[in-house]
C-alpha cells in the first residue's frame, strides 16, 4: 500500500513536470494492485474482497463517487466465493451508479437470480 | 521495477507522453464511445505476468479519461462463462457479438508484443511494445497504436523515484 502511494506520487509529480498536470477524478484505494496480486496469487482474490470492501465504505463516509467498476468488481468476488445474494446487490449498486452498465448488470442479476430460483426449485 | 512499466503505461494513456504525430481521430469521435470493454490480451512474450499487469493496469488511466471502463474482472468471468479463455480466442470474436453481450460502445484490444527485462550488471532496461486496436460496436476500427516503451530504473530500490522521473520526461 505504502509503495502505491508512492508510485501515484511519483506519477503525478511526473505529469506536473511534464506540464500536464491530469486531476484524478477517482479513488482508486489500490484497485490495480490488489487485482494483480490476485492474478497472480488467487489466494489473494480474498485480500482483494476485503479491499473493496474497506474502500467502498471509506468512499461512502467520505461521500466521494466510486471508480466505475468498483462495485460489480466486488460482486463477482462474491459471487466467486459462493454469495450470489450479495453479489447481485453490488451488480444493482453497479447499474444505479453508471448507466453505461446497465445492459451487462441487468443480464447478470436476471441470470443469477434464475439461477437461485432453479436452485430453491429443486427437489431437497 | 515492473512499477515503473505501470508509470509509463499510465503516462501514456493519460496523454501526458508528448506525441509528436497527430494522428487522425476522426473515426474515434465520430463513434464516440463512452463505454469501453477492456477483453484481456494477447500475448506474444515469453513473460507469463505480462497480460496480468497490462489488465489490471489498464483500467485506472482511462477510467480516469472520463470512460466507463467495463470490471475487467467482472468481463474476465463473463468471458469465461462463454466459453472464452485465451485472449487469442476473444481476439478472434466478432467484435460486434462482444459489444452487444457487454452492451459496450467500444472494444480495446491489447497485443503485448515486447516484455524484456534485461540485466546488465548492476543496471536493468526494460522495454515493452504494445499494439492497441479499439474498434466500435459495429465492428469498425477507430483507433490504433503502437507503442514500444523503455524504461532504465537505478538498480538501488530505495533512490529510484526521481529516475523514474526522468525517464519519463524523455518520452
Amino acid at each position: 500500500m505504502r509503495s502505491l502511494g508512492k508510485l501515484a506520487m511519483t506519477a503525478s509529480a511526473a505529469a506536473m513536470l511534464g506540464g500536464c498536470a491530469a486531476p484524478s477524478l477517482y479513488n482508486w484505494g489500490g484497485y490495480e494492485s490488489m487485482l494483480y496480486a490476485g492474478y497472480k496469487d488467487p489466494a489473494k482474490m480474498e485480500a482483494m474482497r476485503l479491499g473493496l470492501e474497506a474502500h467502498i465504505a471509506d468512499l461512502e463516509n467520505t461521500r466521494q463517487k466510486a471508480p466505475p467498476g468498483i462495485y460489480a468488481e466486488l460482486g463477482t468476488l462474491y459471487l466467486q466465493s459462493g454469495s450470489s445474494d450479495k453479489a447481485v446487490a453490488m451488480y444493482t449498486r453497479e447499474r444505479n451508479a453508471w448507466p453505461e452498465s446497465k445492459g451487462l448488470m441487468d443480464a447478470m442479476i436476471r441470470n443469477l437470480e434464475k439461477r437461485e430460483q432453479i436452485k430453491s426449485e429443486a427437489p431437497k | 521495477m515492473k512499477k515503473a512499466v505501470w508509470i509509463l503505461i499510465a503516462a501514456f494513456l493519460t496523454g501526458c507522453v508528448a506525441q509528436p504525430v497527430k494522428k487522425d481521430m476522426s473515426a474515434f469521435q465520430a463513434a464516440a464511445p463512452r463505454s469501453i470493454l477492456v477483453v484481456p490480451t494477447v500475448n506474444k512474450t515469453l513473460d507469463v505476468d505480462a497480460p496480468n499487469y497490462v489488465l489490471s493496469t489498464l483500467p485506472v488511466p482511462l477510467a480516469e479519461k472520463g470512460y466507463y471502463i467495463f470490471p475487467v474482472n467482472t468481463a474476465k468471468m463473463v468471458l469465461e462463462q462463454e466459453g472464452l479463455y485465451e485472449g487469442e480466442r476473444i481476439h478472434e470474436q466478432a467484435p460486434a457479438t462482444l459489444a452487444k453481450l457487454f452492451d459496450a460502445d467500444a472494444i480495446l484490444y491489447v497485443t503485448i508484443n515486447r516484455w524484456d527485462a534485461q540485466y546488465i550488471l548492476i543496471t536493468t532496461k526494460v522495454t515493452v511494445e504494445f499494439e492497441y486496436r479499439m474498434v466500435s460496436r459495429d465492428g469498425t476500427e477507430i483507433w490504433s497504436e503502437s507503442k514500444r516503451m523503455q524504461w532504465q530504473p537505478d538498480s538501488n530500490s530505495s533512490g529510484t523515484n526521481q529516475n523514474i522521473e526522468l525517464n519519463l520526461l524523455r518520452y
